[in-house]
């Protein structure tokens, strides 16, 4: 039964011409026809609707998205110029679909279990059927709507109680040039019981992907005391449009720390909403958002704070060149009776070009008063004081830019504790920026 | 002599037990301070020195369990805080607190006419009080540049603790607490500190000087010294007391005390 | 360890509201409801020029397409336009009175009872006042002394029958009809308001002032105010406003334009205490201004300073269009919400120009069950090199019932921009109380004395008299002792 047609999308067809193709049980068929009624009834924000104030997602529109081949083209060498050394396990898809071959596995210790959505539900998982199912009732999102919909892999991280993992998980998603007008909608669940800890840096790929969508949605949820450090970095093909949606739940005395590298994409948006449900949670929220050309880097982050004595950090910086635009908007709610809660945001920005806009919308709405809250947000160039001090020691103009502009990003990865992704991160960094500041 | 001192004690404490959330930090205190004396409190950390400065101020979130506290021989907990301060009684903070936006003169002044008022004494306009407060001033060698800005804010460590005595200069009590007013001091700020508080040494006021270290005494000449340890005053006794205990360290009085109980408790 | 109690808390912020008494003066207002006839019967009872009638029917047929906004952050039983009265005036005002003292006594009673005295010999010499009774200006003050430098201060009306050709000129040219909901709805039944014109290289002698008072029940007040200052010239003006208490909330939809040449300086000071409803919420103004002001001229500055006390809801931006290069915006604001009291206040600073700077201070504070938003937007648009703008929002909650909520939005086109926005929220500290107590002050004088020390800088910006009054309307009495 398909729910009746509010608005039609692009991406309705697709969904009836591809419906019986798309995996799952029949519980799932049913998920899938509710959740693109819901996506239809809301249809394609626009920059009218508050929260998408700062993306256009017109052209989205305007493509007929298809689903990627089931069999893709394999790209070995461009998968392995992203593999990372010392990690623990490797999980890698290959346009959206996992590949076993270029993933590695094999010393995953008792207690971890990682393995890809389209397995589990072959499987037909019932922690799935929960999660997904708990998801659909609240899809106020337009686009967890849409992945929940169309969405066929991803990977599921479970850890038991008290397993600690010492070395990083590395999730890798490498798209071909055949992602050509194809929307590919990831899901990802990852779970880690009491005291459990990981560390996960996902990687977002797909230089020659063309017009592409990819529309990843992560459900999260740390159990008391619990540690995850998840690091994220979207280097998109420069016509792609990239969503990324988390909800992330984490409990008593429980600890989440995100750091979210936005290189890639022509449209990109990140967004993390975040409920600190039990007491004494602590998350940490930073990003660092690149652009140039005629990029879009959309930010957008909502810290919940439901019970007392949470904390949270806030930090997110954004360097644009060429015509692009960079949007940063944070919400922090603390609720009645969230009493001591700790919270502090902070949003900067450097404006390299004429054309370039920052936009930033930092809020704060509190409803205790006990607790001790602030936000700031700059919007500015580099300091003249210091290019000339620089100048003054013999360094040229354009050198002392890039050197300073390099130093106001690299902050974010200098707090990276693994050597290994911090070697990473500082290359993609710098490439990044060489492409846009030069030098 | 014990007689005579219940007559005209200032302040009597009489085994005083008092907790903090439940945890028990007096544990049957004596004190008796005759007017115009000066008493220094010493004690290792955690020993309760500050607790008892915050019991006498009135500050909530201490519950007494026993015992009693005479001030001018009327039951001190009877009152609050703002009352014991128009009684007369006067704290020189540990870590004086920061009041954004509010003149540090004004506050002075309000705080001067409620005390005022408590006794039945005519306002002092703001003209009056302004005259009465700089030659206070001077009296201390204060920066001048205090009477334009806020209670406390921006102020050296120094500044505040000068800004404290300042403020006792001019309330003029008949108790002041004096809470490790030496802590976070160099030398020349302990210094000016402790001229300020000499200068105001009087018949009529005594001093409770609350301090973890002898230097501060180097300056204020006790004419008592009690030794606070695990809840009780466990050692008394003159000015050389002090300088016992800076050779010998707390473990001293720790060590005497299992010997010889608690019977030296006395003030 | 809570020293504050709820009680003391509650004692201290339920002052009374001492503005609430009605007047009986025998009016001349309409039936309710709003249709293009009552638009065309206040027109005719204004014997106003064709050109006013034909843009008020504009802005009506635009209004009519609108609808109320709701992205706000105040919550309201939807207002019936229909069921409000569009236009009331004091009977005995009908021709206007040739001079002050033709003024009902019974209106110069009301306004002797609210402080404002409309003797001219008894009012302190510095100021000017214009009054305004429900939908109409019945006196104003000074007059004569201000033609004489050149300046026009009279009533709404008196200006478009003495001076067409200013308010044709720049009626609707800061906030057009177009605007928004209540932006509109002013401009097809504004009553009347104040006028204000400064020639040329004037500075104006004294400070100009104008007292609203909603007096009749079921009535809109729909007031407008223009100010226009020429090259060079400089003006502080003044608004208070005080309501009855009535049980049913009243609507007033204000609009107010400035206008700013050549290095003018406008600076537009607002005590905002409409009656605020009961302590449960009944009753109370809706308080919906559109407030903005245009840095038309070369290093033009317009200032715009708001103690908000009052209203039952309270939704305004006084805002600022930087488009003269070097123009200079200023926003200063107390916003003060207790008991149901919602307040979604702030500003915008548009820049346009080059070298154009603008600075924001906000301090909200919330009691009760009262709920506190800034909302703000500071836009950099592409050609304004070197902009610069401020801003600092700082909430201070009183009691854990009521809400703060900061919503600033930074938008910059300008490479050479420099924007920057803190915000900051806390509550009156234990250790701040006790230190206070322990100095002999009691529990409500140091509430009051650190709530207006936390408004210190916002105070500062306001002419003497003013301040002294926001103050008292905080519940202290400082007798102008702030540092």
């Amino acid at each position: 039964m398909i729910a009746s047609v509010q608005n039609k999308t692009p991406f309705s067809d697709a969904f009836r011409a591809g419906r019986e193709q798309l995996p799952g049980e029949a519980w799932m068929r049913a998920l899938r026809d509710s959740a693109i009624g819901n996506f239809e009834e809301q249809g394609i924000p626009t920059r009218k609707d508050e929260e998408w104030r700062y993306l256009d997602l017109k052209s989205m529109g305007k493509t007929q998205y298809r689903s990627p081949s089931a069999k893709p083209q394999v790209d070995e060498a461009l998968a392995k110029a992203y593999f990372l050394d010392g990690t623990l396990a490797r999980f890698c898809f290959v346009d959206g679909r996992y590949d076993a071959n270029l993933s590695q596995v094999d010393d995953l210790p008792a207690g971890v279990e990682l393995l890809s959505v389209a397995e589990a539900m072959s499987k037909n998982e019932s922690e799935l059927k929960n999660a997904l199912e708990d998801s659909a009732v609240d899809s106020s999102h337009p686009f967890v709507a849409l992945n929940t919909a169309f969405l066929r892999d991803g990977y599921v991280l479970c850890l038991k109680k008290g397993v600690q993992l010492e070395k990083p998980v590395q999730i890798l998603f490498v798209g071909s040039q055949a992602l050509e007008n194809c929307a590919e909608h990831p899901r990802h669940f990852l779970f880690l019981a009491e005291e459990a800890k990981a560390e996960v840096i996902e990687c977002y790929v797909s230089p020659n992907a063309g017009n592409f969508l990819n529309n990843v949605v992560s459900e999260i949820a740390l159990e008391k005391g619990a540690r995850l450090s998840l690091c994220r970095v979207q280097s998109e093909g420069s016509a792609c449009s990239h969503l990324n949606y988390s909800k992330v739940n984490v409990g008593q005395s429980a600890h989440f720390e995100s750091k979210v590298f936005s290189f890639g994409a022509k449209t990109s948006r990140n967004e993390i909403e975040i409920q600190l449900s039990g007491t004494h949670a602590f998350c940490s929220l930073e990003g660092l958002y690149i652009g140039g050309g005629d990029q879009c880097l959309d930010n957008r982050t909502v810290i919940d704070h439901q019970v007392s004595d949470g904390t949270s950090r806030e930090f997110y910086k954004g360097i644009l060149g060429g015509k692009a635009r960079g949007a940063f908007s944070g919400k922090i709610l603390v609720e009645e009776g969230a009493q001591r809660t700790d919270s502090e945001q902070n949003n900067r920005n450097l404006l390299l070009s004429d054309d370039a806009e920052a936009d930033s919308k930092p809020q704060l709405e509190i409803y205790a008063d006990d607790v001790k809250c602030s936000h700031g947000a700059t919007v500015g160039q580099l300091d003249e004081d210091q290019i000339f001090y620089l100048r003054a020691r013999g360094i040229g103009e354009a050198q002392a830019r890039s050197l300073l502009t390099a130093a106001f990003a690299m902050d974010l990865v200098d707090s990276v504790g693994n050597e290994n992704i911090r070697a990473f991160l500082e290359n993609q960094v710098s490439e990044k920026l060489s492409q846009e500041v030069g030098q | 002599m014990e007689k005579a001192a219940m007559e005209k004690a200032l302040l009597e404490i009489r085994n005083l037990r008092a907790t903090v959330d439940g945890k028990e930090i007096l544990k049957g205190l004596n004190l008796t301070v005759m007017p115009g004396e000066v008493h220094a409190i010493m004690g290792p950390n955690g020993s309760g020195k500050s607790t008892l400065a915050h019991i006498l101020s009135g500050r909530e979130g201490y519950e007494i369990t026993g015992g009693e506290i005479l001030y001018c021989g009327k039951n001190l907990q009877d009152l609050k805080a703002e009352e014991r301060a128009r009684e007369g009684i006067f704290l020189a903070f540990q870590y004086p607190v920061e009041i954004p936006g509010v003149n540090n003169m004004y506050f002075l002044r309000t705080a001067v006419n409620a005390i005022r008022a408590h006794r039945g004494e005519p306002e002092l306009d703001a003209m009056d009080f302004l005259s009465f407060a700089k030659a206070k001033m001077e009296k201390l060698g204060m920066n001048k540049n205090l009477t334009s800005r806020s209670v406390n804010e921006g102020f050296s460590g120094g500044e505040k603790k000068r800004n404290e005595v300042f403020q006792m200069s001019v309330l003029e009590p008949k108790l002041a607490i004096l809470d490790e007013t030496d802590s976070g001091l160099d030398i020349d700020a302990l210094k000016t500190v402790a001229e300020g508080v000499n200068a105001l040494r009087a018949p009529d006021r005594s001093f409770l000087v609350i301090t973890h270290y002898q230097r501060l005494l180097d300056y204020i000449v006790p004419d008592k010294v009690h030794v606070l340890a695990g809840g009780q005053i466990v050692k008394s006794g003159d000015k050389s007391l002090a300088l016992e205990l800076e050779e010998r360290g707390y473990v001293w009085v720790g060590n005497e005390k299992v010997e010889t109980g608690e019977g030296r408790a006395q003030g | 360890m809570k020293i504050m109690t709820h009680d003391k808390l509650e004692e201290l912020t339920k002052k009374e509201y001492k503005y609430g008494f009605h007047t009986d003066i025998e009016s001349d207002s309409f039936g309710k409801g709003l249709t293009e006839d009552t638009i065309r019967l206040i027109s005719e009872k204004k014997k106003e020029p064709e050109f006013l009638l034909e843009w008020r029917l504009r802005a009506f047929e635009h209004w009519k397409t609108l609808s109320e906004p709701t992205w706000q952050y105040v919550k309201f039983k939807p207002v019936d336009y229909q069921d409000i009265v569009y236009y009331s005036a004091p009977k005995s005002q009908k021709d206007g009175p040739k001079s002050l003292d033709e003024v009902d006594p019974e209106l110069r009673k009301m306004f002797d009872k609210l402080g404002i005295s409309l003797h001219e010999q008894q009012r302190l010499s510095g100021v000017a006042v214009d009054a305004v009774v429900d939908s109409v200006s019945v006196a104003t003050t000074f007059k004569e002394k201000l033609a004489d430098v050149g300046v026009i201060f009279c009533s709404f009306s008196e200006a478009v029958k003495h001076h067409p050709e200013l308010i044709k000129k720049y009626l609707g040219t800061v906030v057009p009809y177009t605007d928004n909901f209540f932006a509109a709805l002013n401009s097809a039944v504004f009553s009347d308001g104040s006028f204000v014109y400064i020639p040329k290289g004037v500075r104006c002698p004294m400070e100009l002032s104008t007292y609203f008072r909603i007096n009749a029940a079921e009535t809109g007040q729909f007031e407008r105010t223009l100010i226009v200052a020429e090259e060079g010239s400089y003006v502080s003006y003044l608004e208070g406003c005080t309501a009855p208490m009535r049980d049913e909330n009243q609507l007033h939809a204000a609009v107010v334009e400035l206008v700013a040449l050549d290095r003018a300086e406008i600076k537009y000071s607002t005590v905002q205490n409409w009656y605020p409803g009961d302590e449960n919420g009944k009753g109370g103004i809706y308080n919906f201004v559109t407030k903005r002001g245009k840095c038309k001229g070369f290093a033009s500055k317009i200032s715009w300073t708001q103690v908000e006390t009052g209203s039952a809801i309270t939704w305004k931006y006084p805002s600022v269009i930087l488009q003269g290069d070097n123009s200079v915006g200023e926003f200063y604001s107390v916003a003060l919400t207790n008991n149901c009291q919602q307040a979604d206040t702030g500003t915008k600073m548009i820049h346009l120009g080059k070298n154009t700077r603008s600075t924001i201070l906000s301090k909200g504070i919330s009691a009760g069950r009262g709920q506190n938003a800034y909302r703000g937007l500071v836009k950099i648009q592409k050609n304004a090199t070197g902009a610069r703008n401020y801003t600092q929002c700082d909430s201070l909650l009183l009691g854990d019932k009521c809400g703060a909520h900061t919503f600033p939005y930074i938008e910059a086109k300008n490479k050479t921009a420099k924007v920057e926005h803190e915000a900051t929220t806390s509550k009156i500290s234990d250790a701040q109380i006790f230190y206070c107590k322990q100095r002999g002050i009691s529990e409500e004088d140091a509430v009051s004395m650190i709530v207006n020390g936390f408004c210190k800088d916002v105070f500062q910006k306001l002419p003497m008299e003013f301040a002294v009054e926001a103050q008292a309307l905080l519940g202290v009495s400082l007798e102008g002792a702030v540092g």
